[in-house]
């Protein structure tokens, strides 16, 4: 992948898959302190600790077996992330959630455009009716928070069948992509 | 965020749906685009970006969603189109085909046979005269 926002929309994949509710996402962009992270945490049904060591170690082995593999999108982030001299974290907790974080100086020449990430959260916001996202992406000069959550309460009981309306989609657009 | 603009909206939209609900003979329609890792390497994102403006043009009345992979990673991008109780499978999806298939499929109710995938729970793998 080439572009940090498909990594972003990969692990907000794995939050949906994991029924998340809630879904909260970081881009912090700071120059002036040579640091850049990102960050998607949920709080759908986690990890246990051996599902969390084998996701971001898929190719483990034990004794002569080769354990199945069960993915690729957490150890394809945290190559590029160490591969940007960075740092990957990773916390999950069985039926609470799960917090993934890259972090990397922002003057390393490794790291991958961010891409339309403005683009990425739209579709995905359209997409999950039935879940919040929080976004927010900040450097030195700005900062951008969009969040669902009030825009749900102010539809009422029938956001979810209104969220896909053509006048949501056109009001989605207008916030996230100003 | 511009909430109050909402509050208009949903005077039209509320209204929308209690005409559609009246309305026995709408039909549903779901689209959902399979966004695992290896769809989203072959161009997932940009299928259902497309697939949410084309729609938005024809005006259609269908849910456009994400799930995790197919497990189908030799035809991505793939999605899976339902309706009622039918689900119709399409592989190798290209943004620039996008209209075809949601005019072909939603508007006109034909299958796009040169991109359906017949997989099992497919409809597509009924007899031809069906
Ligand atoms: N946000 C999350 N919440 C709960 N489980 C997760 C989450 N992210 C990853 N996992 C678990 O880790 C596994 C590996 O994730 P990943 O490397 O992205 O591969 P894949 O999504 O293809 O399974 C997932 O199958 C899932 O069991
Ligand atoms: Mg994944």
């Amino acid at each position: 992948m080439y572009e940090l926002s498909l990594f972003v929309l990969d692990l907000v994949q794995n939050s949906i898959t994991a029924d998340a509710k809630l879904i909260k996402i970081w881009l912090f962009e700071f120059e002036s302190e040579n640091f850049v992270t990102v960050t998607v945490a949920d709080n759908g049904k986690g990890m246990s600790e051996e599902v969390i060591i084998k996701a971001i170690d898929p190719f483990m082995t034990s004794k002569s077996e080769r354990k199945k593999k069960i993915g690729l999108g957490l150890p394809f982030f945290k190559q590029l992330i160490e591969s940007c001299e960075g740092k990957f974290r990773i916390k999950s907790k069985s039926g609470i959630g799960t917090v993934v974080t890259g972090s990397f100086p922002y003057n390393n020449i490794d790291q991958p455009p961010v891409g339309d990430l403005e683009d990425t959260i739209l579709n995905l916001v359209i997409a999950n009716p039935g879940i919040d996202f929080l976004y927010t992406r900040a450097n030195d000069k700005n900062k951008k928070v969009f969040d669902t959550r009030p825009v749900r309460k102010m539809l009422g009981n029938d956001a979810e069948l209104m969220w896909q309306s053509a006048e949501m989609i056109k009001w989605f657009r207008n916030e996230l992509k100003r | 965020m511009k909430l109050d603009e909402l509050k208009a909206i949903r005077e039209k939209a509320s209204a929308k749906i209690e005409k559609r609900n009246a309305d026995a003979s709408q039909s549903e329609w779901k689209i959902v685009v399979s966004m695992g890792t290896s769809g989203i390497l072959y161009g997932a994102r940009e299928i259902i970006k497309k697939i949410i403006e084309e729609a938005e043009n024809l005006e259609l009345n269908v849910l456009v969603t994400q799930s995790g992979s197919f497990g189908l990673d030799d035809i991505e991008p793939v999605c899976a189109i339902y309706h009622n109780d039918e689900k119709v499978v399409y592989g190798k999806l290209k943004p620039e085909m996008i209209r075809e298939l949601l005019e072909t499929q939603i508007v006109n109710g034909n299958i796009l046979t040169s991109y359906r995938v017949a997989v099992p729970g497919d409809v597509g793998n009924k007899p031809a005269s069906e």
